[in-house]
């Protein structure tokens, strides 16, 4: 019996549709008024962005024994693929020229009293092909590290880190690292982070930066380059202006050959019709995100082992023990 | 029914209860690892080897060295030295016969074309790489390897120097006659020295610094070398300023080890003489090569090293202090340039600013020719520059 047919004997074929949309399984891709309904209300597919399977961690820590190191490495990679699974995750990536590897320390830290700095000395900065941002090598009385260059970095100049919040804020100099609590609204900034200590994790591509909105309190309001905004907590470290490379989408590879290179495998080539989740949405902004707890780690994976009675995948009152059909009882035995 | 238990009864016993359903029964599945306690069977450790100190020194490894990040100001803040671009004068002036002599610029040519054509040597070569197309696979070639050619060619330019020229030179000086005659060469001996307390930084704090190297050629003598600088020059030196680096910390390019050794390593180490110079060369890296700079700074550094292992091979450190000053030299050929060196080693404590300084002569950088490519065949020589071995030789005489 069709929905048509159904409608027109009740008389009342919305209350009908929507009934039984809600008794089958809905998919969470599908609205309200079910698959036939429209989408362009709905969160854009895909938006919620997939783990990056570009190197391979564990490899990267049994070369570097779990420390960081300034020098060029090997690096084995991944191709998109899981390293657990195996399966493919990121589309369009595989093979190419095996470039080096250089570690880039997102952790900028420094003292937090007042008028104390911690200074390095840019002494390179030079392009990484294994990210679009140019990258710096600064030396400090710790040691020499890979920083992200930010657009007029150049060598020979002086950086500062400092972690002190002043009652008023700071004049920013670009390349220098100071907590949000620090900086007044308007500053132009890149490689937040998203909670005190974690190291930069927001703006970390070429020529993006965002801005500081205002304070709140303990929080500093940040939008992002799609206007998105972040509530984040005053002591996050960011790096003053915007990162470097700002002509990389600017640049073509000039051959499919050259995208090979580079380790960017072909789209399909096959047609795909679009549906209603293709071309421009206007929506409105969504609300200020606090970032006030990290994400909790995922749960360790248990190992277990099944008991006997676990791998008969009997259960309910299929689940007798095995010897009564063998003509056992299952009331006590009493000793004579 | 209910679980099986074993009885109190039975447990009292104290006999031993098998589970059916351990995977272990009736036999093991996996045998017990055999425990043997020998030398043989164990992992070697840190600890065991021959050379480990408990505390850590900073060590400068010619092998496996990391280049100075601020190049020579960085050796100078390290080694408390003033470097002085340049020789003096009279030692240039002393030299600069050479060029007058007959047939010298064909002897030069031939020592070159010796190591970079002549040797027969077939090694698999580094494979090139090339920064533009950075996609093509090269194959590999054979030949001679970099540091080879460049070893015989400092045989080459040290025989030249010690032999031909000598009996050329003697009769115009007599002196240089002299000098020769006494040389000991030993080829590939490792050189290591130690300066107990030599480094102070924030991030190590104080520690001993150790410079080791292996030079191609050491060249030591039974007489004692002249200082170059006069007493007075050394006194002057106290009132000039080491240069400044911060916030490069001079010690970040050490490496931190507990394997160093405690004493001086010298070739002929039993027999009482004088280094009078090191040679060694360098290969530069393909993908990420050594700045004038850096290489300058690099040698600076090893002709150092080999001052200390002359003061401290025969006591003269006395309660830290350099009864004399010693006076070493140094040559690195890199890429057809030398790096020639002359360190005066005026003080072993290199944290006091206020003291008299070292100081280092350097001609850094002097092309004697230009070489081509490792993976072409080398036909002529290009670029001779005589001038350059005018300057090699000055610094044997000094």
């Amino acid at each position: 019996m069709s929905l048509r047919a159904v409608s027109s004997v009740t008389g009342c074929g919305y209350a009908l549709r929507s009934r039984l949309a809600s008794a089958l399984t809905l998919s969470s891709t599908e609205g309200p008024l079910g698959p036939l309904g429209a989408k362009r209300h709905l969160p854009k597919r895909g938006t919620k962005p997939l783990p990056q399977f570009l190197w391979d961690k564990k490899h990267l820590e049994e070369l570097t024994g779990g420390e960081y190191t300034h020098k060029p490495l090997r690096v084995n990679r991944l191709g998109g693929r899981d390293p657990e699974t195996g399966r493919k995750v990121n589309q369009h990536i595989g093979g190419g020229v095996k470039f080096d590897y250089f570690m880039i320390d997102n952790c900028r830290r420094g003292p937090s009293n007042f008028g104390a700095f911690y200074e390095e000395r840019v002494l390179e900065v030079r392009r990484d092909p294994n990210r679009g941002p140019h990258i710096a090598l600064v030396a400090g009385s710790k040691g020499k590290r890979w920083i992200l260059a930010t657009e007029n970095m150049s060598a020979g100049q002086v950086i500062k880190t400092s972690q002190h919040i002043p009652d008023n804020p700071v004049l920013a100099v670009e390349g220098n690292a100071y907590p949000l609590g620090a900086l007044s609204p308007g500053t132009v900034i890149n490689s937040i982070e998203k909670y005190p200590g974690k190291g930069g994790e927001f703006i970390i591509a070429a020529g993006s930066s965002a801005e500081v909105v205002r304070h709140q309190g303990d929080y500093v309001v940040v939008r992002m380059p799609n206007k998105h905004e972040f509530a984040l907590h005053k002591e996050c470290m960011a790096t003053v202006g915007k990162l470097s490379h700002g002509d990389l989408k600017d640049k073509i590879f000039g051959s499919p050959n050259m995208h090979r290179r580079f380790g960017y495998r072909p789209s399909s080539g096959l047609f795909h019709k679009k549906d209603g989740y293709f071309g421009r949405k206007i929506r409105r902004l969504p609300p200020v995100r606090t970032l006030d707890q990290p994400d909790l780690p995922p749960c360790d994976k248990l190992a277990l082992t099944l008991t006997k009675t676990d791998l008969t995948g009997l259960f309910g009152t299929a689940n007798v023990h095995n010897l009564l059909a063998s003509g056992y009882s299952g009331r006590d035995y009493h000793d004579e | 029914m209910g679980r099986f238990t074993v009885p109190e009864a039975v447990q009292t016993l104290g006999l031993p209860v098998y589970d059916p359903n351990d995977a272990d029964f009736p036999r093991k599945t996996t045998p017990d690892p055999v425990q043997i306690n020998h030398p043989a069977f164990r992992k070697p450790t840190l600890q065991d080897h021959v050379l480990y100190n408990e505390k850590p020194s900073l060590v400068l490894d010619g092998t496996d060295a990391e280049p100075m990040s601020a190049g020579l100001a960085q050796a100078g803040a390290l080694l408390n030295a003033v470097i002085r671009k340049g020789f003096p004068d009279r030692l240039l002036k002393a030299a600069s016969g050479v060029g007058d002599l007959p047939k010298h610029s064909d002897r030069l040519c031939d020592a070159i074309m010796h190591a970079e054509r002549y040797d027969p040597t077939l090694e698999k070569l580094p494979r090139r790489h090339d920064p533009v197309l950075f996609w093509v696979v090269h194959p590999r070639m054979h030949g001679t390897p970099r540091i080879a050619r460049n070893n015989i060619l400092l045989d080459n330019l040290f025989r030249y120097s010690s032999v031909a020229l000598k009996a050329q030179l003697s009769n115009a000086n007599p002196q240089l006659a002299q000098l020769f005659e006494d040389f000991r060469i030993d080829r590939d001996e490792p050189l290591s020295s130690i300066l107990p307390n030599g480094c102070s930084s924030e991030q190590h704090g104080v520690k001993d610094l150790v410079v080791r190297s292996h030079p191609h050629l050491t060249i030591q003598s039974s007489k004692v070398f002249s200082p170059w600088a006069s007493s007075e020059e050394v006194e002057a030196t106290a009132k000039e300023i080491v240069p400044d680096i911060r916030p490069i910390d001079p010690t970040i390019d050490l490496k931190s080890d507990h394997i160093y050794n405690r004493e001086a390593v010298l070739a002929r180490s039993w027999i009482p003489l004088h280094v009078h110079s090191i040679m060694w060369s360098r290969e530069q890296d393909q993908k990420y090569p050594w700045t004038k700079e850096q290489l300058a700074a690099n040698a600076i550094a090893h002709c150092f090293g080999a001052a200390v292992a002359q003061a401290t091979r025969y006591g003269e450190v006395v309660d830290g202090r350099l009864k004399r000053p010693i006076v070493t030299r140094a040559v690195q050929l890199v890429d057809g340039r030398l790096d020639l060196v002359a360190f005066q080693l005026n003080t072993v404590d290199l944290n006091n600013r206020n003291s008299v300084k070292n100081i280092a002569w350097i001609e850094p950088a002097q092309q004697l020719y230009k070489p081509g490519p490792i993976w072409e065949n080398y036909e002529k020589v290009v670029d001779l520059n005589e001038s350059a071995f005018v300057k090699f030789f000055a610094t044997l005489l000094g």
